[in-house]
């Protein structure tokens, strides 16, 4: 993906639904996975490979579209393809209080 | 006095600017994998294997591999128990206004190691004021936790060790220290002082909390490698060098702070040793200090008396008082063994601090 294609899928925090961690929860990095205590439930939580890679991005806030284009970029995959994928993603982490949700401005 | 550590240098020193310590050639034998993983896992250096075997520095067999990735899940996976009690009990304290210092593991793990995951930890140790001590052993206890059955230090009270400690819910330990160092050592440590120059605030779980300042942490990390012989003497010396070779605090402020504690000794101990064990090349002033310094062996004397298990050997408050070096130094903790009883604390060893 260009530079350009990117700037197409810049966030605007004023009309777009955007995800961010939670400062909350505790996690540690491993190669290729990162290891979660979610708040919700006994246990820990793993998220593999793409996944992982998508807790990197969302350091900042982010688009669920501007988190496909980056993946799908990086995986090259189609971002629609992306966002279909991780869109189960970012709720389910979301209700286990792993991300937060951040409604538009 | 000697470092006495068993394990593999090299790992303890993976990653380390400096070290001529080289990986092995791998794959190892299955002897070979076996005693590496077994140390790994005591030393708390499973995720130093785990880089090493990603930057590919050691040739792993596939099931080798798997294996790393599982101790390193497990042990990472016990972090994370132990920070959860870390941040339920800073955040307790907090609540019910009981200033305090973090110590240790969190503060090693996020700011002086590059990912928290090469630094796991088992306990949560905290700075608490010694007239604080008893009111947040009351705030933990309401909290849910239970009283230790051995104190930290040989089973015994806060007269002879640094603190109080605790079982949280989750049966992990805590310890509340009210100085840096058992016995004598922690006597010649300036409490006041350690409250005055806060240092960083470290933000883990949504909970902000202050470290001591950096010569004073750094002392922490010293007395730490020198009294702890326990089976993670290693990433105690790895503490000492990351932090030298990373995020080092001002030599100057150093020399300064061990001056007035008078904890040369041990601080010229540990980076000698952390130098040594890890095979480190690169000179640095403090690492040059260190080599030139001459130990006094009244000075080893009493290192030697307090090192133990977890750096907490208590020899009984006579003893204590005899191994401290200078005559001024006995009659100051005999003093301040009859001062602390003043907290609250029971003298009578194995029944911690009275409610």
């Amino acid at each position: 993906m260009t530079t350009q294609e990117l700037a197409e899928v810049a966030v605007d925090p004023a009309h777009d639904v955007r995800y961010t961690r939670d400062e909350r929860v505790l996690w540690r990095r491993t190669v290729g996975a990162v290891h979660f205590l979610s708040p919700m439930r006994p246990g820990v939580l793993t998220l593999y490979g793409a996944g992982a890679a998508l807790w990197d991005l969302l350091r900042e806030p982010c688009t669920l579209r501007r988190a496909a284009a980056l993946l799908a970029a990086r995986y090259r995959v189609p971002i629609d393809t992306v966002s279909h994928d991780i869109e189960p993603i970012l709720e389910e982490l979301t209700s286990q209080q792993i991300l937060r949700r951040i409604e538009p401005a | 006095m000697t470092a006495g550590h068993h394990g593999p240098a090299w790992l303890a020193a993976y990653g380390l600017s400096g070290t001529l310590s080289d990986p092995p050639m791998g794959p190892l034998s299955d002897a070979g994998w076996a005693q590496l993983i077994r140390s790994a896992r005591a030393q708390q250096l499973s995720g130093h294997l785990m880089r090493a075997i990603d930057d590919g520095a050691l040739q792993v067999t596939p099931e080798q591999q798997e294996q790393a990735t599982d101790v390193h899940l497990s042990v990472t996976t016990e972090t994370l128990a132990v920070e959860k009690s870390f941040v339920e009990t800073a955040g307790a304290l907090a609540a019910a206004h009981v200033d305090v210092r973090v110590l240790r593991g969190p503060v090693l793990a996020h700011l002086d190691y590059p990912d928290p995951g090469l630094r796991p930890y088992h306990g949560v140790h905290l700075l608490v004021h010694s007239a604080d001590i008893s009111r947040a052993v009351a705030v933990l206890l309401a909290n849910g936790c239970a009283r230790s059955a051995a104190g930290p230090y040989g089973g015994s009270s806060l007269r002879l060790g640094k603190g109080a400690a605790l079982i949280s819910p989750a049966g992990l330990r805590i310890d509340l220290d009210h100085t840096l160092a058992p016995g004598s050592l922690g006597l010649r440590v300036n409490r006041d002082q350690l409250w005055q120059h806060p240092g960083t605030v470290l933000v883990v779980g949504g909970v902000s909390i202050t470290t001591l300042d950096a010569a004073q942490r750094f002392l922490h990390i010293c007395y730490h490698a020198v009294l702890d012989q326990s089976t993670s003497r290693l990433v105690a010396l790895r503490d000492v060098a990351q932090k030298l070779l990373g995020t080092a605090p001002e030599t100057a402020a150093v020399r300064t702070v061990a001056a007035a504690w008078r904890a040369e000794a041990a601080m010229a101990t540990a980076i000698t040793w952390a130098w040594r064990a890890l095979r480190l090349a690169d000179v640095l002033a403090l690492s040059a200090w260190a080599h030139d310094y001459r130990i006094d062996p009244r000075d080893e004397r009493e290192l030697v008396a307090f090192a133990g298990p977890g750096g907490t050997s208590a020899p009984g408050p006579w003893a204590e008082a005899m191994v401290a070096p200078r005559l001024r130094d006995k009659a100051h903790y005999l003093v301040a063994l009859a001062r602390d009883r003043r907290f609250g604390v029971d003298p009578t060893p194995g029944r911690g601090v009275a409610s």
